[in-house]
């Protein structure tokens, strides 16, 4: 497959949707949505293994 | 090392190299040699991303953090995934559609030349010196452990280095760096195979994981408040969010590398996604550390580690006290392990008030142990105050030497020049791209061809390679505390300039002469903290950024309005 694209000369377009997850937003949330569930498991691992 | 274990070593790292040299052999314009030609999917970016960040001392020092430690280091990330999105929000658009090659070539646009000399010096001299840190660091490990000359792995370790960046700039590091994160990663994953084998047959990952919690090392979290406090949740969580900001948004060892995107689309998602894999990644490296810890439960570990240390105080007046304090320890681990023993036997019933008394019995058999250790280190300090005494860097190492069979340990030594030699890179081509566009390119030859200009970026390739090496060369004469100090050094500038950037995307009507101003009164409002206060260094980077901030506003305001009017 190839890795590269030319994109050079391409426009910028700062709204330009991702390539897969719909939208930006949901992106964002499944990153923060990520963060809370690692900081949970951390805290049961804490108190489990304590 | 055996020979098939130096086969591996030599093989995997010519591997790299050539690849390096073969995939950059065609960079002939100033972008495609800076910035791969603004070309690369976004798993390219994500990859040279994240073995940017991971150096050698990621993979030698994190599993030894853990040992001595526990896990609690994880939290030092919990900012980095906020930091993502900020960054894919505001700064990836900004410096995509400006086209800029570097950060700072935007402050000139949006502020003034003094500002963007102020940031790009700044980063040349913190980048420079972080350079030659990150050849020394596992080059002082690897010749401790393998008792290689210093100097000589210096040298190797920065020539291959200069000789892929130099010949193929960022094409050549950007394919490298997947090449070395992927070797160092399965050096690492192969490393804990080899442990959990080595473990007891009856002993289970989750009771493995049981004796390390009881003896305090599952501690991933602490929501506790305190600000001298180096890890906790919320100094991971605010001081780490403006260190990572500052980090991938302003130093250009990070930006160059999303910028090699091939849109706004494709940086972003590089970035989200370490965000996703960052913090796993870092629990499952500091995890390698506890199961090497579990090991020595079992198997009994050395009195200390950095055996430079150990032979020279077996040689000195005081090597019987030293013996003495060896046979406690032989003696301490055996009354340990019987502890560990029962702790496992009584995890697997249904009493957990004998569990609870195993565990209570293992920590005070923990306790006498460690003040075995104690001893020996109070030791050594009286025999020699300028001793090393902190052995956390060659745990992990002594382990691979030690137990792991030969052609593992050639991989693992080869995972650590990748990850030293993929950071290296990054940072020369940094620096590189620094130099060229911000100083020479703007201040001293404005008007010459492409051609020229990729020439001048190879010469100052080699030269901050080779100014990386002499700082290397002479930077033990620093060391223990070198490589701590490079983090603080860090935090004392990533605060201030951070703040500039964020004055320059969001206060739209503070000029350049407010902001450079503020930043002089964040530095100083910085170094006193360094130097006045016993203030966790993560939080520099908010108190540099906030000062930078508020002090803009106020000087800002009070400027009279002429003087705003005549640079506006």
């Amino acid at each position: 497959m190839d890795e590269t694209r030319e994109g050079r000369d391409a426009p910028v377009r700062a709204d330009e949707p991702p390539p897969f997850g719909g939208s930006w937003g949901r992106l964002y949330a499944l990153v923060i949505t990520t963060l809370a569930l690692l900081v949970a498991a951390f805290a049961f691992v804490t108190r489990h293994f304590a | 090392m055996s020979g098939l274990d130096w086969l591996v070593l030599v093989g995997s790292q010519a591997l790299v190299v050539l690849y390096g040299v073969w995939k950059g052999r065609r960079a002939t314009t100033l972008e495609g040699y800076m910035l791969s030609d603004r070309s690369m999917k976004w798993h390219i970016v994500l990859f040279s991303i994240m073995a940017t960040q991971a150096s050698a001392i990621t993979f030698i020092s994190t599993p030894g953090q853990a040992y001595v430690d526990g896990m609690r280091f994880v939290q030092f990330y919990l900012g980095l995934p906020v930091g993502m999105i900020v960054l894919s929000v505001t700064a990836v658009p900004i410096y995509h559609r400006l086209k800029v090659y570097t950060a700072y070539e935007y402050l000139e646009g949006r502020f003034d030349l003094k500002t963007r000399a102020l940031a790009a010096s700044l980063f040349l001299l913190q980048r420079g010196l972080s350079a030659g840190l990150t050849i020394f660091a596992p080059s002082l490990i690897l010749s401790i452990i393998l008792g290689w000359d210093l100097y000589i792995t210096n040298v190797v370790m920065a020539t291959l280095v200069i000789l892929y960046v130099a010949t193929g700039g960022s094409k050549a590091l950007e394919k490298t760096n997947r090449l070395q994160l992927g070797v160092a990663m399965f050096g690492m994953i192969t490393a804990v195979v080899v442990i959990l084998m080595k473990l007891p047959p009856s002993l289970s990952l989750y009771d493995a994981t049981v004796v390390a919690g009881k003896l305090g090392k599952m501690n991933a979290i602490d929501f506790s408040f305190d600000w001298n406090n180096r890890y906790n949740f919320w100094s991971g969580l605010i001081g780490g969010l403006f260190l990572q900001l500052s980090y991938f948004g302003t130093d250009q060892s990070q930006v160059g590398r999303y910028l090699t995107g091939s849109s706004v689309a494709e940086s972003r998602i590089g970035l989200l996604f370490n965000g996703l894999l960052k913090i796993p990644m870092q629990f499952f490296i500091l995890y390698v550390g506890i199961m090497v810890f579990v090991f020595f439960q079992f198997v009994a570990p050395p009195l200390f580690f950095n055996h430079v240390e150990v032979d020279k105080i077996a040689a000195s007046p005081r090597a019987a006290e030293w013996k003495a304090l060896e046979a406690r320890h032989e003696a301490a681990h055996a009354a340990r392990r019987e502890k560990v023993e029962e702790l496992v036997a009584a995890s697997g019933n249904a009493d957990t008030a004998r569990a609870e008394r195993a565990a209570a019995a293992l920590r005070e058999a923990d306790e006498a142990f460690r003040g075995v250790r104690s001893d020996a280190v109070a030791l050594m300090k009286e025999n020699d105050p300028k001793a090393a005494t902190t052995d956390t860097n060659y745990v992990f190492l002594t382990f691979v030497m030690r137990y792991l069979p030969s052609g593992l340990i050639g991989l693992v030594i080869s995972a650590v020049f990748c990850a030293a030699m993929s950071s290296v890179a990054s940072e020369l081509n940094a620096l590189s791209s620094t130099t060229v566009i911000d100083v020479y390119k703007r201040s001293i030859r404005p008007n010459e061809s492409d051609g020229h200009y990729v020439r001048t970026s190879k010469v100052a390739t080699v030269f901050w390679g080779l100014f990386a090496l002499g700082f290397a060369m002479v930077a033990h004469r620093f060391a223990p505390s070198l490589i701590e100090l490079v983090n603080i050094v860090g935090s004392l500038f990533y605060g201030t300039i951070l703040g500039v950037f964020l004055v320059a995307f969001y206060l739209k009507h503070v000029r350049g002469t407010a902001v450079f101003a503020a930043a002089i009164v964040a530095e100083a409002a910085v170094v006193w903290c360094a130097l006045g206060t016993k203030i966790a260094f993560l939080w520099y980077n908010v108190v540099g950024c906030v000062v930078v901030i508020v002090a803009a506003l106020v000087i800002q305001a009070a400027m009279p309005r002429n003087a705003a009017r005549l640079e506006n």
